[in-house]
């Protein structure tokens, strides 16, 4: 094998294949077909791979060592359970995005007769079960585990990660269909302390062995070396190594990936968050430093609506001049056609990604205390970060990514959400993010070189950026 | 745990070794230059120095406030020390933030931009180790009283020293056994002794030069209606353990607790037992050159102006009675706020009125029930201080923090988890102090009946028996003005203050 | 008679302020209680876990510093997540800085999940009649 690679994305609506010579760090060729994940996947991966083949003069020596991630036939649906919302489910659902997962469900506190229905219903490919702390409440999510006992256990995989204490008890309610139950550790073992690692573990490791199988995508390894994780968790890769670099080979420091796409928009910062300026108390739930928060309300496809109603909540859509354009873009799956579709769409995009940051960023607030006023502070503060990536279609294909990307800055209008001040703007117009995040699990030197090579630095126009002092 | 603490004069090495360490902590340990600060002393004039000042000040016959300072912002802190110099008083605390007595440096720095940039203080004092030499050596250059600078906590608190001392500040709280038993919550005894025993030596090393920088001792304090003798002889422990590494001027301190005569007679015993214990441990050329008395630790309900007036005279009444050098007081409205400039002025002049017509009088009180509170205190001082002693095997430091792990050294509720504050105080039938449980201190027999027959004549007189109701009546009675708590009119005692 | 509750006691937060807990600490003591004392500065998670540790019946909390409502918050929650739902939760204190009625720090943290709400002068006698009343209540159901 020489220095070429093929990496492979399996997404709902495209398979995309990207060659890279992982020597130099160069895109060689890239390729993208109609996902044919619904009949069989490798039809639009043999197509998707001919078309490399032919650019990049690859062949089945290259194939057979093709990594792949997938977001196919729904991506990875979790449903998370836990008992307090602001505690074990927050800290489940939680793990489960850092997990690259779709939430598709999430209940708190003991689960009824309906709402077991429900999750029936959804039919999640894993259901999350978390509740109390190790020694904690037991009660609330023996009985839970008690009430998903009922379900086709054939059907959905577990994972338990709560209070272990409960765990003998959970294993006599599962002895059957014991084989698609795991026990990893609780999501949050004390109160104020998270412990998502090995529930991210467990999870991606059922996706690998389990999930994609039942969804078909399993037989691309026919043809490719493995299918190793779900796609967010590719991007997070690529984040992370972006941000903290490899060995002598240095990161830009902490960054933020803005990933907008037509079912959801996805923000993911690796960062710390701590406090950009002194005596600012922290409180909330400890953050995690690679944070992966999913708008599943802000799709540019599926949430016309929703994005249409924000644009016109904050003045930016004063008349109906643009309804038709709208129409023309409200199925999935259409790209723009015309100039009036091209601004609606990145109008669209600019709102998701306002709205999506607003909800990812930590805020400040003031309080009055015996010394004075005080601040206080929850969730992540990402003034200070420097680097911001733009991906997903949107943003890449957009005729004007710095007007989309410009909607993550800090504003003095509000001050309080402590979102980044004066970052670079880069375009992952080559669509290389999940390639450098697979490429990162075996040849991390040749991802990052990737990475600093493909991302095309975006210099706002000045007329853009708003006041800062 | 091995009790590791000795009270032994650092070898120069040790402490030379952790100077660098300390100096190393923030940038602006580089700017000290000790030969220079030696010389720049030994060129300042005798006000500013604050042992010279209390040695005046007990020459003349005199008693000053000691008032409350520290502001972040350089300028204002100047203007501050200018306006208390010219409301009269020639010894100025420089007291610092929180964060730079914990060692949160950066977190400090943040705090004084974030001051500096609005215009007002956002820090609780004066960063000395954030404004660095240069910045406090201007502090000094336009002050013209001497000023002392406040150290407690730990953590912060040696690097602190070093920019004081070597900005040409001529004196320091430095009190293990204050951070011990007041701000400390974990620490052990022998741990804050450690701490500070550096900046003991480092006064040492001055005083090596030929430059005195005093030590201010509080003692380990009670926060509640409770005999001086633990807190005294604490501050003497604290006297010998700098004496030992160097110091050569030591500045007691004692808390009133709002009985004449007790606290008369502490303060008297603690002057002269000062002294005999520095003689006796060979410690004959450190010297002691006044007394603070500090207000009684219990105050009144801050929005009530005239009770702070009261409160204000009684301690400037007491501070001159006990001819104290020095007294700490509360401007009349601190408590409710940040005192304006017309608050510290005007309770300034009242408490100067008091002073200069009782100092005058050269009144030296010879009445009973005094001469009775200083022998039954110096009975039971001497007898903690033989128990130290005894526990350390002769040495106060290892004697000190065994008189903690055995209760023989105690005192009632404090905040410090490894005092076993099994003892407690209630007043009598006069409003002395007495002890309700004495614990495991080894008060001698002869006192011991003196408290007990003190207590049994409240109790007959009010009918009710002292426990820990009338402990509780008593802590309040004396915020609302009164001495003691009183039996409550219904019949039915009602403890209150479960969450004050 | 059945064995007296534990009781963890302790003032919460950045606030030292502790000679009112530890005089009621003593006083539920002479009234046979076991009592846990935490002390000044003592984290909301701290009280939490002692009392896990301790099977305590109820949480007394103190905080003089008008921060409560920051320090507690979520408070009733961590402890129904750590399986101390039924634990009786006492404050009582100075709940708010500058001017407030000690009726709407009540009703406040009432809300929050707090069994019994205290001004910082109450009688002791009245929150251990309370505490009594409360654990009884909470056997016989």
């Amino acid at each position: 094998m020489g220095n070429v690679r093929l990496l492979i994305d399996f997404g709902s609506t495209f398979t995309k294949v990207v060659a890279v010579d992982s020597g130099k760090g160069e895109v060689l060729a890239r390729s993208q077909v109609p996902s044919t994940v619904e009949e069989d996947i490798t039809i639009g991966l043999k197509q998707a791979l001919e078309k490399i083949d032919a650019a990049a003069h690859t062949g089945p020596e290259e194939e057979k060592e093709a990594l792949a991630c997938s977001s196919a036939a729904g991506g990875l649906r979790v449903v998370s359970i836990g008992f307090v919302p602001e505690l074990t489910v927050e800290a489940a659902t939680r793990a489960a995005l850092g997990a690259g997962a779709r939430i598709v469900g999430c209940y708190s506190y003991e689960l009824t007769s309906r709402e077991l229905t429900e999750i029936g219903e959804i039919s999640p490919d894993i259901i999350l079960l978390a509740g109390g702390t190790d020694g904690g409440d037991k009660r609330v999510i023996t009985h839970n585990a008690r009430m998903l006992s009922r379900l086709d256990l054939r059907r959905v995989y577990i994972v338990v990660a709560g209070n272990k204490t409960a765990y003998d008890g959970i294993r006599e309610i599962f002895n059957t269909g014991i084989k698609n139950v795991r026990f990893t550790k609780n999501v949050m073992p004390e109160i104020g302390r998270l412990e998502t690692e090995h529930c991210n573990r467990e999870i991606r490791d059922i996706f690998i062995r389990n999930i994609i199988e039942a969804k078909g995508i399993a037989r691309a390894r026919a043809i490719v070396k493995d299918i190793i994780m779900p796609t967010p968790s590719a991007v997070l890769a690529a984040a992370q190594l972006l941000a903290e670099g490899y060995r002598d080979e240095e990161g830009l420091g902490e960054v933020i990936v803005v990933d907008v796409g037509g079912a959801t928009t996805d923000v993911h910062s690796v960062a710390a968050g701590r406090p950009a300026h002194g005596d600012v108390i922290v409180t909330g739930l400890p953050e995690p430093y690679v944070k992966r928060t999913v708008e599943g309300d802000l799709g540019v496809r599926h949430n016309i609506t929703t994005l249409v109603e924000q644009l016109k909540l904050r003045g930016r859509l004063p008349d109906n001049s643009y309804a038709e354009a709208i129409e023309g873009l409200s199925a999935v799956g259409r790209l723009p056609q015309n100039a009036a579709q091209y601004s609606v769409d990145t109008m669209l995009a600019t709102v998701a990604v306002e709205v999506a940051m607003e909800r990812h960023a930590g805020r400040v607030e003031i309080v009055y205390g015996p010394m004075g006023e005080m601040a206080v502070q929850r969730g992540k503060d990402l003034t200070e970060v420097r680097h911001v990536v733009g991906t997903g279609g949107p943003i890449v294909f957009s005729r004007d990514p710095g007007a989309i990307l410009d909607a993550v800055l800090f504003r003095e209008t509000s001050p309080h959400i402590l979102r980044p001040r004066a970052p670079r703007f880069y375009v992952d117009t080559e669509y290389i993010l999940y390639a450098a995040g697979l490429l990162a699990q075996t040849e991390p030197k040749a991802a990052l070189a990737l990475m600093k090579g493909h991302l095309t630095r975006y210099k706002p126009a000045p007329r853009h950026v708003p006041a800062v002092t | 745990m091995e009790i590791t603490v000795r009270n032994k004069k650092w070898e120069e090495d040790r402490f030379l070794n952790e100077r660098k360490d300390v100096l190393s902590r923030w940038p602006t340990g580089k700017e000290v230059d000790f030969e220079e600060a030696v010389e720049y002393h030994k060129g300042l004039p005798d006000y500013k120095n604050f042992t010279r000042v209390m040695q005046k000040l007990h020459r003349e016959g005199r008693t000053v406030i000691f008032p409350r300072g520290g502001t972040p912002i350089l300028e204002q802190e100047i203007e501050l020390n200018k306006a208390l110099f010219e409301a009269g008083l020639p010894v100025i605390p420089l007291t610092p933030d929180s964060y730079c007595r914990l060692g949160q440096y950066a977190k400090a720095q943040q705090g004084l931009e974030a001051s500096i940039k609005a215009g007002q203080p956002k820090l609780n004092g004066y960063p000395t180790v954030i404004h660095g030499v240069p910045n406090t050596r201007k502090v000094v250059e336009n002050t013209e009283a001497a000023l002392n600078q406040r150290l407690t906590n730990i953590g912060g608190i040696r690097l602190m020293a070093e920019i004081a001392f070597a900005s040409g500040i001529t004196a320091a709280l430095v009190d293990p056994l204050l951070t011990f038993g007041w701000y400390e919550k974990k620490t052990t005894a022998a741990e804050s002794i450690e701490e500070y025993q550096y900046i003991q030596r480092l006064i040492g090393y001055y005083a090596e030069r030929g430059v005195t920088i005093a030590n201010d001792t509080d003692g380990i304090n009670a926060n509640l209606q409770f005999p001086m003798s633990v807190d005294i002889a604490s501050v003497i422990i604290v006297g010998m353990l700098g004496a030992e590494q160097g110091v050569k001027s030591v500045i007691p301190r004692i808390s009133m607790f709002g009985h004449l005569a007790q606290d008369i007679a502490w303060a008297r015993v603690l002057r002269k037992l000062m002294r005999e214990y520095l003689d006796k441990f060979g410690y004959g050329d450190v010297i002691v050159p006044g007394l603070a008395l500090d207000q009684v630790p219990l105050f009144p309900h801050p929005q009530d102006t005239g009770m702070s007036f009261g409160f204000l005279g009684y301690s400037a009444t007491v501070a001159a009675l006990a001819q104290g050098e020095i007294v700490y007081v509360r401007t009349i409205d601190e408590a409710a706020g940040i005192p304006s400039k017309e608050a510290h002025a005007v309770s300034y002049r009242a408490a100067r009125f008091i002073f200069d017509v009782i100092r005058a009088q050269k009144i030296d009180l010879d009445i009973a029930s005094i001469k009775t509170e200083e022998r039954i205190t110096e009975l039971e001082v001497r007898a903690i201080m033989d128990r130290v002693l005894d526990l350390g095997d002769g040495d106060v430091a290892v004697g000190f923090e065994k008189g903690v792990q055995t209760g023989a050294i105690d005192c009632p509720l404090s905040s410090n988890v490894n005092l076993k504050s099994k003892v407690l105080g209630i007043r009598d039938n006069q409003g002395a102090c007495r002890y309700l449980d004495f614990g495991n201190l080894p008060i001698p027999e002869e006192a011991r009946e003196f408290h007990r027959e003190k207590v049994a004549e409240r109790e007959q007189a009010e009918g009710r028996k002292m426990d820990l109701n009338a402990v509780i009546q008593d802590f309040w009675a004396f915020s609302k003005g009164k001495i003691k708590g009183e039996p409550a009119s219904r019949g039915y005692n009602r403890p209150r203050g479960g969450f004050s | 008679m059945a064995e007296k509750a534990t009781i963890v006691t302790g003032t919460v937060g950045q606030d030292s302020h502790v000679i009112g807990i530890k005089l009621l600490s003593r006083y539920l003591m002479e009234q046979g209680y076991k009592v846990i004392e935490l002390g000044g500065l003592t984290p909301a998670e701290e009280f939490i876990k002692v009392a896990q540790e301790t099977a305590a019946a109820a949480i007394l909390i103190s905080s003089l510093y008008g921060m409560a409502e920051l320090d507690l918050a979520g408070f009733k929650e961590k402890c129904t997540e750590s399986g101390l739902g039924d634990v009786l939760l006492y404050l009582g204190g100075n709940l708010a800085v500058g001017r407030h009625r000690f009726e709407d720090d009540e009703r406040k943290f009432k809300g929050m999940g707090f069994d019994r709400v205290y001004p910082p002068e109450v009688d002791m006698a009245i929150v251990v009649s309370d505490l009594k009343n409360d654990l009884k209540a909470k056997r016989q159901a």
